[in-house]
């Protein structure tokens, strides 16, 4: 399931996969956290880093968070020539952990500064009759 | 352990080198390492190469290389630490002769970066990230130091001149050495009219891709001061790793592998980074040499662009930084660079750079990075 996460797609298995991509087709945002200790981690893992458990729950975030830095590509690699320019945004999420995700079209990059307030949105879109989810970021309003 | 030194560099002609296969790239500098060592090479008790291997078509290179090297029937493999390995290659080198399982070795850097058809280039191009959760969105490798450049910039005052300064300084080096890629100097307008690549760096912000090789013949104490009275030691050697994913780093800032390779470099050397003369740090983009003086302990956290800017990296100022070009103006066959970047420290230390010799250089250093930080390699060599 996880091959129809992103705009173009490497990992097609992942133990993560199913739930993460389910909960984005569903507009949820889930984190894991670690059933043994607690350690919270989005983008989600399989394997708790801290204590080595490799017991998980499923725990729905806000999305809110700050922009850590942002630049826009304007040299593509193969298969988003046609996106070129696009903006990529690292988002420090207010419930802990961080995305790198495409600036959403209400979000203007030329306005963004350090530390404005965003939110990741689910998202879903038909790319070649492919379903695709992903996450993107807007402006928190 | 015992004190391993460099009795033999080999350096060849960077750049875009399509009249010659990755090991006659290989030979020219074995050659050359061979000849300045003059030694047999029946010494030669194994090879190390670095070299990234999905840029090749030739699948498994060292054994290639070996055999065309006429080192057969001794040992080869390779040490692949993305941009770093060459540094991978001389560290585990290193470690064969200090223990005493190897008296005399090859280290040699490789790599052919023109093979590929550009658009295998730019799909290679469009994996340098966290396939899982960055390159699905069409992370590049400019991109994630565009990321760093704007925190430095925001959190440091870094600015576009001091960008800059970074790039003209490297082709001013660079139009000196007879090895590099790019021999022009460059002026500021020159870099600011570029084109963006990933805001806010341009063109004339990032090294370009190459092919190109570089090789050392390191020996253990006793043998090599039997072979050499010029021998350059490696008395200092640090590495360490961080992150491959920026969603995974606190700081971006600083490539944390760095600060820890560092460390551990300057304790073993027992040196403090005020000694070091002459350093080649890795500048894959003008920001990467900045965070690198800073990582280094050569100037103050977050002054690493103003440093630079006032010309305390050129010869003749508090250190003499990427003085053979860098990779911005040597060219970048990743591969090759942590050894190329050995070759130029050693014939620094030996006195053979002409007019870019940094006098009365004692004391060097290499740092050299692969992919965003996730490996990075500080090595210190001393003369006697
Ligand atoms: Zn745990």
């Amino acid at each position: 399931m996880f091959e129809s996460f992103g705009l173009v797609s490497f990992t097609s298995h992942t133990k993560v996969g199913d739930v993460f991509v389910a909960g984005l087709v569903e507009g949820r945002l889930l984190a894991s956290r670690c059933a043994s200790c607690g350690e919270q981690s989005f983008p989600p893992r399989a394997d708790c880093v801290v204590c080595r458990s490799g017991d998980l729950e499923w725990v729905e975030i806000s999305g809110r968070g700050r922009v850590s830095s942002f630049t826009t590509i304007r040299a593509a690699p193969v298969g988003l020539e046609e996106w070129v320019p696009y903006s990529l945004v690292l988002v420090d999420l207010e419930e802990g952990g961080r995305a790198l995700a495409l600036a959403g079209a209400g979000l203007d990059v030329g306005e963004l500064s350090l530390g404005t307030s965003v939110r990741l949105n689910p998202c879903r879109s038909e790319v070649n009759d492919e379903l695709r989810v992903y996450y993107e970021v807007e402006a928190d309003s | 352990m015992r004190r391993v030194g460099v009795i033999g560099v080999g350096h060849g002609r960077f750049g875009l080198r399509d009249d010659a296969s990755l090991q006659e790239l290989a030979f020219e500098v074995y050659r050359e390492a061979v000849a300045d060592a003059a030694i047999d090479p029946q010494e030669i008790g194994a090879t190390w190469i670095g070299s990234v291997p999905e840029y090749h078509k030739q699948r498994s290179v060292a054994g290639v290389i070996q055999e065309y090297l006429g080192l057969d029937p001794r040992p080869t493999w390779l040490t692949e630490a993305a941009c770093a390995s060459g540094s991978a290659a001389l560290h585990t080198a290193w470690t064969a002769v200090a223990s005493g399982m190897q008296d005399v070795v090859l280290v040699m850097g490789c790599q052919k970066m023109t093979e590929l058809e550009t658009a295998a280039i730019l799909g290679l191009m469009g994996r340098v990230g966290d396939v899982q959760w960055e390159s699905v969105f069409g992370s590049t490798f400019p991109g994630y130091y565009a990321l760093f450049a704007r925190q430095h910039m925001d959190r440091h005052g870094t600015t576009r001149d001091h960008l800059s300064a970074v790039a003209m300084k490297n082709h001013d080096y660079g139009a000196l050495n007879p090895k590099a890629m790019f021999r022009k100097t460059i002026d500021r307008q020159k870099v600011e009219n570029s084109k963006l690549v990933a805001d806010p760096l341009r063109v004339f912000d990032c090294c370009a891709n190459a092919d190109g090789a570089a090789c050392l013949i390191l020996a253990a104490e006793g043998r090599a001061r039997e072979i050499s009275d010029r021998v350059v030691w490696l008395d200092g050697l640090g590495v360490a790793t961080a992150p491959m994913s920026v969603l995974r780093r606190e700081d971006l800032c600083t490539l944390p592998s760095a600060v820890e390779a560092a460390r551990q470099a300057y304790a073993m050397a027992g040196i403090e980074p005020s000694q070091v003369r002459v350093a080649d740090v890795h500048d894959c983009f003008t920001i990467a040499e900045i965070l690198a003086v800073e990582d280094l302990g050569f100037c103050d956290r977050g002054q690493g662009g103003p440093f630079i800017a006032a010309g305390e990296t050129r010869i003749g100022g508090r250190i003499a930084v990427n003085v053979d070009g860098g990779l911005k103006a040597k060219g970048h066959p990743i591969g090759a660079t942590g050894v190329s970047m050995a070759v130029e420290i050693v014939r620094q230390l030996r006195g053979e750079c002409e007019d870019r010799q940094v006098s009365g250089a004692d004391v060097g250093l290499t740092h050299n990075v692969g992919g965003i930080g996730q490996y990075c390699f500080v090595n210190v060599f001393r003369r006697e």
